[in-house]
């Protein structure tokens, strides 16, 4: 990146004045966000699944797994051998259940780092908003939203049931799963009498300064009040000029498209089953896709895996559960290039934290087709028992490990990148570059700079200097490969 | 309400709320016990609170250990849920046989849906109620969302069983009004309609009821005047249907005053 205010800002008196003045509104000239197109950020959380198994941890070279991976302190391989194929890509290494994303590595960076904490609340909000509490800074998605506020757009929209905090007072967030529901959600024509508008124009005064005598009221109240009422009565006219991109996109993630993706893995029958059933998902991109196109809304939080497998099954599970949503991603993203959304829109996908070494639980999974038959090894061979069945694989389990994964998918990413690296023991540790090579003298990566750094980097429009992350995330520090 | 503190000399212990900006005011609360060198009054150690309006450094405090909390503006603003909201709308809008009009033609899985809130259990959700051992409870309390943003499915659901219960108290009312046989004792019990045109002083009551101080001499501005004003405007644009239109849009705005759901 070329030299730019944040840069100056870190040597500068500024720089250290920085915490003080970014507690309220006022934001300097050079910090200002001025969005130059509707930009969307679409965080997709896979829970607390496996990460070797959910694609969110990689070895750096295909074949080679850090040791420890699997059984404490020892060299070895998944019990699963078709996380033990690879397939890599620019600095990516994909096993079989995730190889279809070869072609899109050029948009991808993979990001490794601790998750700082093994409880899954704690995880949960860490990875999801920086801060291992609910109260002091927004999800990833908010804090993009408040910074497309423009003066014709006071309350920008985003899709999340995530609570809002102080830092991204004027957005206007909504709970939708799906277009239908959104429809519903942001429409109720019918429910006032007809004629109303003198009555409903006194209500909105009302909060313009409501006097409650037991709390301030947001600055922005009087804003948000006055956008819910007015979307409730007239609906959002986008929405049905989207109905031909509803159809395109409703088409490009269709079961049958999903299968032509996973045609060439081997163990392709479960996972397109799995994919045939996941209504819920596809819907939830068909909206994510639609509102970044629209400029409807400039975010949204999935959750789309919760995997939690302590009694065993992450590499088989896990593996074709993530395989089936990484498929309908991969099938979004090309959509959105067609659309030429690549720059506009950033998903993320991040988890709570990867999970341990096995432990002495196993679930049992026959490694079979759709049709009974044994499904082929790395060499070609049916995977059978000594009498000729198909084998009985015995998944381990996996308990809570401190270390995580965050993929970012959009063409402004480092391509193909990998920063941060899980190591040996399941060590997260800093990298000096976006290729893995290790810096032994860094900090593993945190959520807060993870994400902070890429927004720095994809939407300088929005984030122009280190400051205005801190807007939303105090504690966030650069790094360096990312944003280089 | 009292405070166990034993074996304490003289205690001051004062909570400031202050702020970041020059323009907030400062609050203090100052916890004393004057007779902390051999116990409390009572006997039992225990202290009572005690409110003292100067500031930490004028108000005897000498330790210099204030507990200082800061604010900002605009960080405390909280919605009530769908139980708080629960209780009061039960001031104003009455149970019909079967409970509250989310129930109007249909059977609850349990009558108590019907009985005790005007929310679908469906919808409350929406308003930050959540009922234990659901799915939607997730793993722990942690997961449960306050109402701290006034989210577009707050706002809707809202204003949708707003719907339902002012559309059915209108209906009743109006037609108390209208019925020529209706005694003045009969069409002051109702709670909003008291004739075919509105007056302030029938909102305010209706708002004060609504918020539960009722008959009390508290003061509320609810910008009562305009609504006189828009009310007029709305009925007299449908002579069939204004007057019920008016009431029922009026009901429901009043029922979704900043002052019912912030706190």
């Amino acid at each position: 990146m070329s030299i730019n205010r944040r840069r100056l800002l870190k040597s500068a008196i500024a720089g250290s004045s920085a915490v003080a003045l970014m507690n309220e509104s006022l934001f300097a000239t050079e910090d200002a966000p001025n969005p130059k197109s509707n930009r969307f950020l679409l965080y997709i959380h896979f829970g607390s699944s496996c990460g070797v198994a959910n694609g969110l941890l990689q070895p750096l070279a295909p074949n080679k797994w850090p040791t420890g991976f699997f059984n404490s302190g020892m060299e070895g391989q998944a019990a699963n051998p078709f996380l033990n194929m690879h397939t890599q890509s620019e600095g990516l290494v994909f096993h079989d259940y995730m190889k279809f994303l070869a072609p899109m590595a050029k948009d991808m960076c993979l990001v490794e780092g601790t998750s700082q904490s093994l409880d899954h609340n704690v995880a949960r909000l860490l990875q999801m908003r920086g801060s291992p509490t609910a109260s002091s800074s927004p999800e990833w998605a908010m804090g993009v939203t408040e910074f497309m506020r423009t003066s014709a757009n006071l309350n920008p929209m985003v899709i999340t049931a995530g609570t809002k905090t102080s830092s991204v007072a004027d957005v206007t967030a909504v709970v939708s799963p799906n277009i239908a529901n959104f429809t519903s959600i942001t429409s109720d024509p019918a429910t006032i009498a007809a004629g109303g508008d003198p009555i409903w124009n006194v209500l909105k005064n009302r909060f313009k300064n409501p006097a409650l005598s037991s709390v301030i009221a947001d600055a922005s109240l009087n804003s948000s009040a006055t956008y819910q009422l007015d979307t409730l009565k007239a609906g959002l006219p986008q929405l049905a000029k989207a109905s031909a991109d509803i159809k395109a996109l409703t088409a490009a993630l269709a079961a049958d498209s999903t299968a032509k993706v996973l045609a060439d893995l081997r163990d392709k029958d479960a996972v397109t089953a799995l994919n045939t059933r996941d209504t819920g998902f596809r819907d939830s991109l068909i909206l994510a896709g639609i509102l970044a196109k629209t400029g409807l809304a400039n975010g949204m939080t999935i959750n789309a895996i919760a995997d939690d497998l302590h009694i065993g099954g992450a590499d088989v599970a896990t593996a074709r559960s993530a395989s089936s949503k990484w498929a309908m991603i991969m099938l979004f993203w090309n959509w959105i290039t067609e659309n030429k959304l690549n720059n506009d829109v950033m998903i993320v996908i991040g988890q709570e934290f990867a999970r341990s070494p096995y432990n002495a639980a196993t679930q049992a999974f026959t490694m079979a087709n759709g049709a009974g038959q044994p499904l082929l090894d790395a060499k070609g061979a049916p995977m059978v028992d000594a009498s000729g069945k198909p084998i009985i694989l015995k998944a381990p389990g996996r308990d809570h490990s401190l270390c995580m994964g965050t993929m970012f998918i959009n063409s402004g990413v480092p391509s193909g990148g990998r920063i941060g690296f899980v190591g040996s023991n399941m060590t997260p540790q800093a990298t000096k570059d976006a290729k893995g090579t290790i810096d032994a003298t860094a900090m593993p990566y945190t959520s807060d700079n993870i994400v902070g750094s890429m927004l720095l980097r994809v939407y300088p429009d929005l984030f122009p200097t280190e400051r205005m992350v801190r807007k939303h995330w105090p504690t966030f520090k650069e790094i360096t490969p990312i944003t280089a | 309400m009292k405070l166990s503190l034993f074996r304490m000399g003289a205690i001051s212990l004062t909570i400031l709320a202050l702020s970041c900006s020059s323009n907030h005011k400062v609050q203090t609360i100052t916890i004393a016990d004057k007779n902390a060198a051999t116990g409390s009054g009572n006997g039992t150690g225990e202290v009572a609170i005690k409110t003292v309006k100067n500031i930490d450094a004028t108000s005897g405090d000498v330790d210099g250990a204030s507990l200082s909390l800061v604010v900002a503006t605009g960080s405390s603003m909280r919605f009530l849920d769908a139980r708080a909201l629960g209780v009061l709308y039960a001031n104003v809008f009455k149970k019909a046989a079967y409970g509250y009009q989310q129930c109007a033609g249909t059977t609850p899985r349990e009558a108590t849906d019907c009985t005790e809130s005007i929310f679908m259990a469906s919808e409350r959700p929406d308003l930050g109620s959540f009922d234990l051992g659901t799915a939607a409870f997730a793993r722990a309390p942690q997961n449960v969302n306050p109402t701290t943003s006034l989210t577009l499915n707050y706002t809707r659901t809202l204003r949708l069983a707003l719907s339902r219960e002012c559309r059915y108290l209108v209906t009743n009312e109006l037609a108390i009004v209208n019925n020529k046989a209706s005694t003045p004792a009969q069409i002051a019990a109702n709670v909003l309609v008291k004739s075919q045109i509105v007056d302030a002083a029938t909102l305010i009551d209706f708002e004060k009821r609504l918020l539960g101080i009722a008959g009390t001499s508290i003061p509320i501005d609810i910008d009562a005047a305009s609504y006189v004003t828009a009310f007029k405007t709305v009925a007299a644009a449908d002579k069939v249907n204004g007057v019920y239109n008016g009431y029922v849009d009026l009901c429901i705005a009043l029922s979704m005053d900043p002052l019912v759901f912030i706190y």
